[in-house]
């Protein structure tokens, strides 16, 4: 962090008849992150990504994209910026690589060889004259991300790159955005479901749920809360901690909202925990243990099961 | 950026069945408009008084001029509302190009098309015309002609309007249905003398050998300057949330 927002968005809101797709996201992502945006179907990350790029008009609240306010008039930072939609569409009635050139034409790239290269670099080449119309939904997704990648953007911003490939390409795009990542120093904002393998790759992640970003995290706090823990809610959280430390002689945890205690223990010890905490006659409402992956963590933290904070 | 988006629209449609639909469209109205021509002509209207759908003061332009104004309607339609039908808008919105300059570049194509088309419908009138012309009472090549321009202007005239249609309602069929609406009421409502200055009516107007008003051409410089500036605005704030 510390560099400037290469994207970013203030207290953005949209509702669409009684739903609320945005409700006041704050997001900032810095040159050179690459920021995970995970959440489930429905939780606002492709409202929030198309947002970010201009294409959905938020009712309030403001985008910008590399030093623009996003929308119609930051046209040209798509020279610049590849984005990978979360249907990607095809330019029906053209072969594979004139789908590609098509749109590094608009973009004003004049070098012959881009469109064969990023085909290349997402495992289509082989695909190069076979038209548009004819690709299977997989390859319309390594198509879009080939588009996304042929002018050699800055900035990335990916909705959902791995989503329904298989394993050999999903390997293949997730090497592709480390790489692109880490050696071309990319910057990326990619929405993904937590199984899809990105987050393993981010330097930040934010969780969506109900149109809202709950949580951010970036590597450390990653590992922190990842870590095996045990999660109780009590009536008296000061009275608790007290209890925590004094009687069980415990100090990594964390008094977080709502009456939840975050306490870094193995989880055989829960039992033990309950017995002091009601023996000093503190009501225990709720007692889970967090085996501690990360997977697991983004999953709770996107389905609402953990607190945000 | 014209030229590149003018060029990829282009090669979008050059695979496309729609140019070849207009195509029929044009120059088969034109064909059969001169047989229903011959027939009327030289078979004689008593006897063509009883078939049906064949009207017995049916003339060349009531044939000729709907038909092609149905197809550049078909054309414009497709240019600039078969993206929210392909989820292509994602593409064209997020490529470095000016809103504004994908307007200006469809308009130029559909333009440039409707003229093509005006031309082989013309021809294909004058061709048929040397078979089958029977009547010094069948409209010459200057009539056609200036019916064919007339289509042409009056397509150029309202396209904005109707491309408006199909950024606004997301799709083909309601620009579609939209232009054929107006067409029918100009049509059915030719008779009286304002709607006669409106674009739709002028190619009819000419086609039966009358002349535009300076009303007509002044509204369709407004309907197209108005459409136009609708069309880049629509264009503008699509709003693709989800």
């Amino acid at each position: 962090m510390g560099s400037p927002a290469l994207i970013e968005a203030v207290r953005l809101s949209k509702t669409k008849g009684r739903r609320i797709v945005l409700d006041d996201v704050t997001l900032s992502v810095a040159r050179g992150d690459f920021y995970a945006l995970v959440g489930e179907v429905g939780s606002g990350k492709t409202a929030l990504l198309r947002a970010l790029v201009g294409l959905a008009i938020p009712d309030t609240g403001s985008t910008r994209i590399m030093g623009e306010v996003a929308g119609p008039g930051a046209y040209r930072v798509f020279e610049r910026v590849g984005y990978l939609p979360g249907d990607p569409p095809v330019r029906r009635g053209l072969s594979v690589l004139r789908d590609v050139e098509a749109g590094l034409s608009l973009a004003g790239v004049r070098e012959p060889e881009a469109g064969r290269r990023a085909l290349s670099l997402v495992g289509i080449e082989d695909l190069a004259e076979q038209p548009t119309h004819s690709l299977s939904d997989d390859h319309r997704r390594l198509l879009g991300m080939a588009r996304a990648i042929a002018h050699s953007p800055e900035l990335l911003v990916l909705d959902e790159p791995t989503r329904g490939l298989g394993g050999v390409e999903r390997r293949r795009i997730l090497d592709l955005l480390r790489t692109l990542s880490v050696e071309r120093e990319i910057t990326m904002i990619v929405a993904t479901r937590v199984a899809d393998g990105v987050v393993e790759l981010a330097t930040r992640v934010g969780v969506m749920r109900g149109g809202s970003l709950v949580a951010e995290l970036d590597r450390e706090g990653l590992r922190e809360r990842g870590r095996e823990h045990v999660e109780v809610v009590v009536s008296d959280p000061p009275r608790a901690a007290l209890v925590l430390e004094e009687r069980l002689g415990l100090t990594d945890f964390a008094v977080c909202q709502e009456h939840l205690i975050r306490i870094y223990v193995p989880g055989s010890r829960i039992s033990e925990i309950n017995s002091a905490l009601v023996a000093e006659g503190i009501d225990v409402t709720r007692l889970t243990v967090n085996a501690g992956t990360l997977e697991g963590l983004l999953e709770r933290l996107s389905s609402g099961e953990a607190a945000p904070r | 950026m014209i030229a590149r988006l003018i060029t990829a629209e282009v090669a979008g449609l050059r695979r496309s069945f729609v140019p070849w639909l207009a195509m029929l469209l044009v120059v088969g109205g034109s064909v059969v408009a001169r047989i229903l021509a011959w027939i009327t002509h030289a078979i004689g209207r008593t006897e063509l008084g009883a078939l049906p759908f064949v009207p017995t003061d049916m003339g060349w332009s009531d044939v000729a001029v709907p038909l092609a104004l149905l197809a550049y309607l078909i054309v414009t339609s497709y240019v600039f509302g078969r993206d929210f039908e392909d989820g292509n808008t994602d593409l064209i919105l997020s490529a470095p190009v000016r809103r504004e300059a994908v307007v200006v570049a469809r308009t130029i194509v559909i333009a440039i098309g409707v003229v093509v088309l005006s031309l082989a419908g013309w021809g294909a009138d004058v061709a048929m015309r040397a078979v089958l012309a029977t009547s010094p009472l069948d409209p010459g090549p200057a009539i056609s002609a200036t019916a064919a321009l007339g289509s042409a202007i009056a397509a150029i005239a309202t396209l904005p309007l109707v491309a408006w249609a199909a950024i606004r309602f997301r799709g083909v069929l309601p620009a579609l249905g939209l232009g054929i609406a107006i067409q029918i009421v100009a049509l059915v409502f030719g008779g009286f003398a304002l709607v006669r200055s409106l674009p739709w009516f002028l190619p009819t107007a000419l086609a039966r050998g009358g002349s535009a008003s300076l009303l007509g051409v002044g509204l369709s410089a407004l309907l197209f300057a108005g459409g136009l500036a609708a069309t880049v605005r629509a264009l503008r704030s699509v709003d693709l949330y989800e």
